[in-house]
């Protein structure tokens, strides 16, 4: 069952509004997919980043995968634990799996965002 | 749907790298067709995993008194020695109708090794699951998702590097192994000899499967395997002339150096 409070990308990201700025991380579906996580390449602190651009890294035991910025904004937070820790995007990708979090350029843009019934749809569950 | 494929070729391990990302970067531009890539190792070398630590898993002193060479792949996973064995890529994606999900792309690719692999009479199957655990880092130590094994044991090793709809997997299927070589050159936590016994029981080979064939053949079987599962047309083929100067470009800008191949993780960010 699919988290029904936050929206998700086509890329298997998900997004959480949170006040003012947005939580990322990958859905239950993609650290599935991907297996036992060894490393995520953050980004930085402060990059600008742009809708759709790859912004980190995620490397499982089957492949190395980019992480896309969601929406356009600032880096405010990342997950450092994730740096020692990668295994907590397997355990928990929605909760201590987190990836960073940023502060968006024009928060209407999550709107753009799938819903959970279009990103079920996406993968193929309901 | 045309796809291509390079014949088998020996090259040195940066020149092998550097090729595959040169196909992938203008296959993700649309200025290439899917391709299937089969070549050899010119010396013998380890290639290495996108992140995998080189200091926690290699005996570099060793690798260079054998004379073996070293490279870092792009693509995930773990340490693979290339001797006795054939290297494949495949650069493809969901603008050329194969599947999104990373599994299913897998799957797809492992399919046709299949068929290659018992149309020459070893019955490999495809392995569900990830298996946990790790002692060394080499790839062929565990499999996963449709990997391909006999018995149980693993026969082709593969990982891949993903951008949007687009992949780059690269593959290693043994015609021959020997884990003391791969011992000698990897850090195991147990006493080699343990660890050539334990390695011994989960790896096999052609030639262990009593199939003595050589890499060009091999790679025959298995463009013959995707024509006839997903009736592709393959067309032999050679490299662009815009590939080949990027791949020479990153022969010495990546693939050859230092900074790329010896690079720690916490130096990730300085690359």
């Amino acid at each position: 069952m699919l988290p029904k409070d936050i929206k998700y990308t086509e890329e298997h990201e998900w997004v959480k509004v949170d006040g003012d700025r947005v939580k990322v991380g990958i859905t239950e579906y993609a650290q599935k997919e991907l297996g036992d996580i060894v490393f995520v390449d953050l980004p930085s602190i402060g990059d600008k980043i742009t809708a759709k651009d790859p912004i980190a890294t995620i490397e499982s035991v089957k492949a190395v995968s980019e992480i896309y910025a969601p929406i356009s904004g600032e880096i405010m937070e990342i997950n450092d634990s994730l740096e020692h820790s990668p295994e907590f995007v397997n355990q928990d990708p929605y909760g201590k799996g987190w990836i960073f979090i940023i502060e968006p350029t024009d928060p209407k843009e999550t709107n753009n965002l799938l819903t959970p019934s279009a990103y079920s749809a996406l993968i193929g569950t309901k | 749907m045309n796809w291509r494929f390079i014949p088998y070729k020996a090259g040195e391990p940066a020149w092998n790298m550097a090729v595959d990302e040169a196909i992938f970067h203008f296959y993700q531009k649309g200025l290439v067709p899917p391709t299937l890539r089969f070549y050899g190792w010119d010396p013998p070398a380890l290639s290495l995993g996108y992140f995998q630590s080189i200091d926690k898993d290699v005996v570099l002193d060793t690798l260079k008194q054998n004379g073996y060479g070293l490279v870092r792949r792009n693509t995930g996973g773990r340490a693979v020695f290339h001797d006795r064995e054939l290297t494949y890529s495949v650069v493809a994606g969901v603008q050329d109708g194969l599947p999104q999900s990373l599994l299913e792309t897998y799957l797809y690719i492992s399919r046709a090794i299949v068929e290659a692999c018992h149309s020459l009479g070893v019955q490999a199957e495809l392995h569900k699951g990830f298996e946990k655990g790790r002692t060394s880092g080499a790839c062929f130590e565990s499999s996963s998702w449709y990997e391909l094994s006999v018995d149980g044991r693993k026969l082709v090793g593969s990982a891949q590097l993903r951008k949007k709809g687009s992949f780059l997997q690269h593959g290693s299927i043994l015609i021959d192994f020997s884990a003391e070589s791969l011992g000698a050159i990897l850090k195991v936590p147990v006493s080699l000899d343990e660890w050539v016994i334990k390695i011994n029981s989960k790896v096999t080979s052609f030639k262990d499967q009593g199939i003595f064939i050589k890499p060009d053949e091999l790679s025959e079987k298995i463009i013959i395997s995707f024509r006839q599962l997903y009736n592709l047309t393959i067309i032999e083929s050679t490299l662009s002339p815009a590939e080949l100067i990027l791949a020479r470009q990153l022969v010495h800008q990546k693939y050859a150096s230092d900074d790329w191949n010896l690079r720690r993780n916490h130096e990730m960010k300085l690359i």
